[in-house]
């Protein structure tokens, strides 16, 4: 019997949404794009069976989707939505996730996809390098100027992690 | 210069390391380095520490459930990943009505009717197009473990519906949106969520699905429908 080449999708389903959500910086969005997405590569004729150019294949088809929504967002919106927060709320970990997400919604669009590809969707360079048609050098440099671009976003930004007073 | 070649290089390198995409020689040559060299480590400290963080921001994200494709010659590949998620472990066919037998004469009848198993009556998931919400997906869900047949629809200007239908004896699991319309067909519950949809015009939806699902052949008044979503301001929620 043939192996099912969808078999893996239940296991990406939470990194291409969250690799859409770092794309467009919403999550609602994000999982309307991705739940496209998988509309769509459920229906596709010609579906790579190897594991790991399966797993680039659905990444690239997300990675096309969010380019779209954020070509039509640049079009009709002039700035994107601040994220709903409760501000009372905050734990230490919920200011770090904050801080990141602010962080990472200030890039440049090749940053924030860099840094998806990366630390999200858990490509190597060389991977990376195939999605992005672009030389494995260029994603070393890409991801080095995205980190040290977000790293300067979460030093000038308004949120911080309170340093605890046990033991100081 | 060469001071600023030097630390470009090692940034490169640091964050290559990172990523797990050193050499063996080349990570054991810059962990002495790390060992010797305060700064140096604690750039490598702040940059794992980064990559953890966004990690740990983007896996709070949930994900969806897997849509369900609609049309009947992917019913095999969508039953088999949806039976892979272990969400739901019932079989599920997703048919368009398409049979000539099933129209009136002369009317086109483009609601989705979803066969699951598990359900007394087959959902009726209406055609809302007239409304300016195209159906975006429909999935399996089980919250609370209540199988519920979830129809998401989307639409310009930020308007978006949810249509949840689950067998009358189960309890909605859900309290979510800024307006519902329930109501029952036989032994179905049905429940439409608006987020932000202006009043006046969800209720000319709401009204049109409701009428979609007890007389799933009768075309919505799409006169009517088209003309309220015209008329409506954005939805905001």
């Amino acid at each position: 019997m043939a192996r099912d080449p969808h078999g893996s999708l239940p296991a990406l389903m939470p990194r291409l949404v969250a690799f859409a959500r770092t794309m467009v910086g919403d999550t609602d969005t994000a999982r309307d794009l991705v739940q496209e997405a998988v509309a769509r590569a459920l229906g596709a004729r010609r579906v790579p069976s190897d594991p790991p150019a399966y797993r680039a294949w659905m990444f690239r088809i997300v990675r096309n989707a969010a380019i779209d929504e954020l070509r039509r967002n640049w079009r009709t919106s002039e700035e994107p939505a601040a994220p709903a927060v409760d501000l009372w709320r905050f734990d230490q970990a919920q200011i770090a996730k904050l801080t990141v997400e602010r962080g990472l919604a200030t890039l440049a669009p090749a940053h924030r996809e860099i840094i998806a590809l990366i630390d999200i969707a858990g490509f190597s360079y060389a991977e990376a390098a195939e999605l992005l048609s672009v030389p494995d050098g260029t994603v070393m440099s890409r991801i080095a100027r995205a980190r040290e671009a977000l790293l300067a976003a979460i030093d000038s930004s308004a949120l911080r992690v309170l340093k605890s007073s046990h033991g100081s | 210069m060469a001071v600023e070649s030097d630390r470009s290089g090692d940034v490169l390198r640091l964050n290559a390391l990172v990523d797990g995409e050193l050499g063996a020689s080349e990570r054991a040559a810059l962990a002495a380095r790390l060992a010797a060299d305060r700064d140096l480590a604690r750039a490598h400290a702040t940059l794992a520490q980064l990559k953890a963080c966004v990690l740990a921001a983007a896996e709070a994200t949930p994900a969806p459930p897997l849509p369900v494709p609609r049309a009947r010659y992917r019913l095999a590949r969508a039953a088999a990943a949806v039976a892979a998620t272990a969400v739901v472990g019932l079989v599920v066919f997703i048919v368009v009505v398409d049979d000539p037998g099933d129209r009136k004469e002369g009317l086109e009848v483009p609601h989705t009717i979803v066969e699951l198993a598990a359900f007394p009556a087959n959902p009726v998931v209406p055609d809302l197009t007239a409304a300016g919400l195209k159906l975006a997906g429909v999935a399996i869900e089980s919250p609370g473990g209540v199988t519920t047949v979830v129809a998401n629809y989307r639409g310009p200007r930020g308007c978006r519906l949810v249509l949840r239908v689950r067998p009358v004896q189960g309890t909605a699991a859900h309290r979510d949106g800024t307006a519902r319309k329930a109501w029952t067909v036989g032994n179905l519950a049905y429940e439409l969520i608006a987020f932000g949809m202006p009043a006046e015009r969800f209720a000319v939806t709401a009204a049109a699905a409701e009428d979609a699902t007890r007389n799933r052949f009768w075309p919505p008044d799409s006169r009517r429908l088209r003309q309220a979503s015209l008329d409506a301001p954005p939805c905001v929620g």
